[in-house]
């Protein structure tokens, strides 16, 4: 509506890094930040799906961010975090390699996502911004959860089909 | 919510509560329809109903209880007899009512068909009685409160202590033996009529059983008319004298809409003042006697009040999100506190003080949760009372005579459970009365029992499970009626070699009746099936015990709460699992010998002549572990819907209480995996749904 506004208006983000390449979360939906624990294998769940942690007494699942956008596994670091996002009251971590800052970004810098080559997914990138040097991929945290919800199932599905086989 | 939302709420969680309550007693009050006390005691709810009613502008439903509270008030005054066709009409009241109340609240524009029907009787009835009924009730209460302006009337200017003063004096020379004489100082606070008294009515109960009764009352402190409130007590001081062949005690019922505070019972002695001589001591000591007796019975009064008045019993209510929280909450301190005395470091610090605190520590965390358990934790008894009407309903439907004999109401329950344990036992129920028992009398007596059929709801504590059983001795089950039925759907291929527990348990699959005529009540081959699943969603299970031509018995058996199992652990490559100890029958190390491999099926053990499916936890779980032979772990025997299976795992661990969480939404639809529990390592252990392991056929020997 007010058009002056909009393009002062900024938007703060959680960055963090997969290997090379930088994301950005919006930091409303975050609830914490803690570093890797120990995680409960569940069974019968999509390979991204890493298991189950116990954070002080509730039981959150944990999705490897690397396996879930198509990029290789690799070992825990010092470095290591789980970002614990919150969408409707349901939690989830988020494995990721390195959280790097919380970024100020004005909404006039957002840029349309391009389309990316073939190992990552670019569903889940709603927009992307110039910070500095870096180019930084922004999430879109909801497609994500619901997305998680029916690609489980689809996930299970398969794998029940291939066992069967 | 605004102010006058969170009012109304509580207005209809009360009215929820009356109208409960009023159901129990109206089918109490069926069976003995000379109890006076608990028609009292209807009328009361019905009156507290009324009132809320109107002042939250629920008219139609108003109207209803008004008429009906004028009937129950004659029966209640006259103490006439109450012919049967007229507690059929009190029923049916009562029934009208829960539907009025709920087109209330959905705010429909129309009215269930039985009220205008209902209302019209009542109408009839009253006006029928009507006629008689006045001048009795006059000649009872000598003095008529209806009028109390007539009553003020005749001490219009005397001070009020004088006019007490000469009531005493009055009454007590016209004191005779076996009564008692009362001096009640009412100090009522301005906001009693919200709490549901009534001067008129307080004064009309009184005088139920009153020779005698005067009131004084303090009319000063009443507003002008400008300022009035009828909503606020103008009347702050009342004096009643009343002679009455009751204890003060059995007045005390009258005084459960005020505090303490507000009122005060004197038991006036006999007259002092004109002894003879030689009497004088026996007098003094009928006093002393007299005022122990006074003190007793006071002091018995407020004890008998704590526990019958629902006003004096001191209750809060709790959202029960809370109470997760709480219970949640409660649950970290424990494992803090397992964490705190199972640390290495800690134990190995050598010193009393400290261990003994860690120990005091345990103590006091342990007290915590079973407290924080049990605020969860509510009697039976109101499931219980509920059933009554059914039993009632249905032998009145079936026409078949029969006793209800009710045991353990006080067994407590977790309440979110209680909820979902009315329509399966309703369920179970009307299949009792209806297909357990007998449908003729002769077929009764030719089996040597009496007419009146026995239907018995029980419920008692079982090693750590609570179990609610309801159980007739009618003509039992035939196993091979079943067993044939069975066969002849499609459940069954006959092949099967059923225990008896097992066959019975076929007439709770889909699809299964037995009964050869589908009735209005149970039948039609849908319920019993879903009976099944909705005790199996509280994590409990059915069994069916019968003897045939003895009767059949429907246990219940159900986890102590929702939020807590008793698990067997276990490990599995390196994850631990847990089993619901309800559904494990043996875990043991199998012989080489009795361990088989089908072709194409799998392998199997043989147990008693059964050959039981071996289902490996690590290949169906794809864990990453050595191949080991079902000789050299455990197999955990456990019983699920399909039959029993054999859990292959690599060891025990142990047996231990554990707080169920669920894996959050995006897991909810892991049908293997019911859900997990935190360990006092803080490590996560996942709870098998055991229902749902099936054998991976090919990768076992693929």
């Amino acid at each position: 509506m007010e058009q002056n506004t909009t393009q002062s208006r900024r938007e703060r983000y959680l960055t963090f890094f997969l290997g090379e390449e930088q994301y950005g979360i919006a930091i409303d939906r975050i609830k914490e930040i803690i570093a890797i624990m120990k995680v409960t294998y569940v069974p019968k769940t999509p390979e991204y799906m890493k298991g189950v942690i116990n954070l002080r007494g509730s039981i959150i699942p944990v999705v490897d961010t690397r396996l879930r956008f198509g990029m290789e596994e690799r070992e825990a670091d010092m470095h290591t975090a789980i970002i614990i996002v919150e969408v409707e009251k349901v939690n989830i971590g988020f494995i990721v390699d390195r959280v790097e800052e919380v970024a100020s970004i004005d909404a006039a810098h957002l840029g349309v996502a391009p389309k990316f080559g073939s190992h990552v997914d670019t569903d889940f990138i709603c927009s992307m911004a110039q910070i500095e040097e870096n180019v930084v991929m922004i999430l879109d945290v909801l497609k994500l959860f619901e997305a998680d919800e029916l690609v489980s199932l689809e996930g299970l599905g398969q794998t029940l089909m291939s066992e069967g086989e | 919510m605004t102010k006058q939302e969170q009012v109304k709420a509580i207005f209809i969680e009360e009215a929820g509560e009356i109208i409960e309550k009023l159901d129990v007693n109206i089918l109490r009050f069926e069976e003995n329809s000379a109890d006076f006390d608990l028609l009292n005691e209807i009328f009361r709810g019905v009156h507290t109903l009324k009132g809320n009613a109107n002042a939250f502008g629920f008219t139609r439903l108003g109207e209803f209880v008004h008429h009906f509270e004028d009937v129950l008030d004659h029966y209640r005054t006259t103490r006439d007899e109450i012919e049967e066709c007229q507690l059929e009409l009190f029923v049916n009241s009562v029934d009208v009512i829960h539907e009025v109340m709920t087109c209330e609240l959905d705010q429909l524009p129309y009215l269930p068909d039985t009220y205008p029907e209902c209302l019209a009787k009542i109408k009839t009835l009253m006006a029928m009685k009507k006629g008689d009924v006045v001048l009795v009730g006059v000649q009872e209460t000598p003095a008529a409160f209806n009028d109390l302006a007539a009553e003020f009337a005749e001490f219009p200017t005397m001070p009020m202590d004088m006019s007490v003063e000469n009531s005493i004096k009055k009454h007590q020379d016209s004191r005779k033996d076996g009564l008692n004489l009362y001096r009640i100082d009412l100090t009522l606070d301005n906001d009693c009529y919200k709490r549901g008294f009534d001067h008129i009515l307080f004064l009309k109960l009184l005088a139920e059983k009153a020779v005698s009764i005067e009131s004084f009352f303090d009319m000063g402190a009443i507003a002008s008319i400008d300022q009035f409130s009828h909503d606020e007590n103008g009347i702050k001081n009342v004096c009643i004298i009343v002679l009455t062949p009751l204890t003060s005690e059995e007045i005390g019922g009258n005084f459960e809409y005020l505090f303490d505070h507000e009122y005060r019972i004197t038991l006036i002695s006999p007259a002092v003042v004109a002894p003879v001589e030689a009497e004088s001591k026996v007098i003094v000591q009928e006093i002393q006697e007299a005022v122990q007796n006074a003190q007793k019975s006071v002091s018995k009064n407020t004890s008998a009040a704590a526990q019958t008045g629902a006003a004096a019993k001191s209750t809060i209510r709790i959202d029960t999100f809370k109470l997760d929280e709480l219970f949640d909450s409660v649950g970290e301190l424990v494992i803090a506190q397992n964490f705190i005395a199972q640390n290495e470091r800690i134990r190995s610090i050598e010193d009393e003080s400290i261990s003994r605190t860690i120990e005091t520590l345990s103590k006091i965390t342990k007290r915590i949760q079973d407290r924080v358990m049990s605020l969860r934790m509510v009697a039976i008894r109101d499931t219980f009372d509920k059933m009554k009407r059914v039993v009632r309903d249905t032998s009145k439907k079936t026409g078949k005579a029969l006793h209800l004999n009710v045991l353990g109401e006080e067994t407590e329950i977790d309440k979110t459970m209680i909820d979902s344990l009315s329509d399966p036992l309703i369920h179970i129920i009307r299949n009792a009365i209806d297909h357990g028992l007998e449908s003729d009398a002769a077929e009764r007596q030719a089996a040597g029992k009496k007419v009146e059929g026995n239907i018995t709801l029980r419920a008692y504590h079982k090693s750590g499970s609570i179990v609610i059983s309801v159980s007739d001795d009618g003509r039992g089950i035939n196993k091979e009626k079943v067993f044939r039925k069975a066969i002849e759907r499609g459940i069954i291929t006959g092949d099967e070699n059923l225990s008896d527990s097992q066959i019975f348990g076929l007439i709770m699959q889909l699809g299964f009746s037995t009964a050869e005529t589908i009735s209005d009540l149970s039948g039609r081959g849908v319920g019993l099936d879903v009976v099944k699943t909705s005790i199996e969603k509280l994590r409990g299970k059915i069994e069916i015990e019968s003897v045939e031509g003895e009767g059949t018995t429907f246990s219940m058996l159900l986890p102590l709460t929702l939020a807590i199992i008793d698990g067997m652990l276990v490990r599995a490559a390196d994850e631990i699992y847990i089993i619901p100890t309800l559904s494990v029958v043996e875990s043991f190390r199998p012989e080489r010998e009795i361990v088989h491999v089908i072709k194409g099926q799998g392998e199997f053990v043989s147990m008693r002549g059964q050959h039981i499916p071996v289902i490996r936890l690590s290949d169906v779980f794809d864990l990453q572990t050595e191949h080991l032979e079902p000789w050299d772990g455990i197999l955990v025997c456990v019983e699920t819907e399909a039959g029993r299976i054999a859990i292959m795992v690599d060891e025990l661990v142990g047996r231990q209480q554990v707080v169920i969480k669920p894996l959050g939404k995006s897991l909810a639809k892991l049908r293997e995996i019911s859900g997990g529990a935190i360990l006092g390592s803080g490590d996560i252990a996942l709870i098998l749904n055991v229902d749902e392991l099936r054998p991976l056929i090919e990768a076992a020997h693929g």
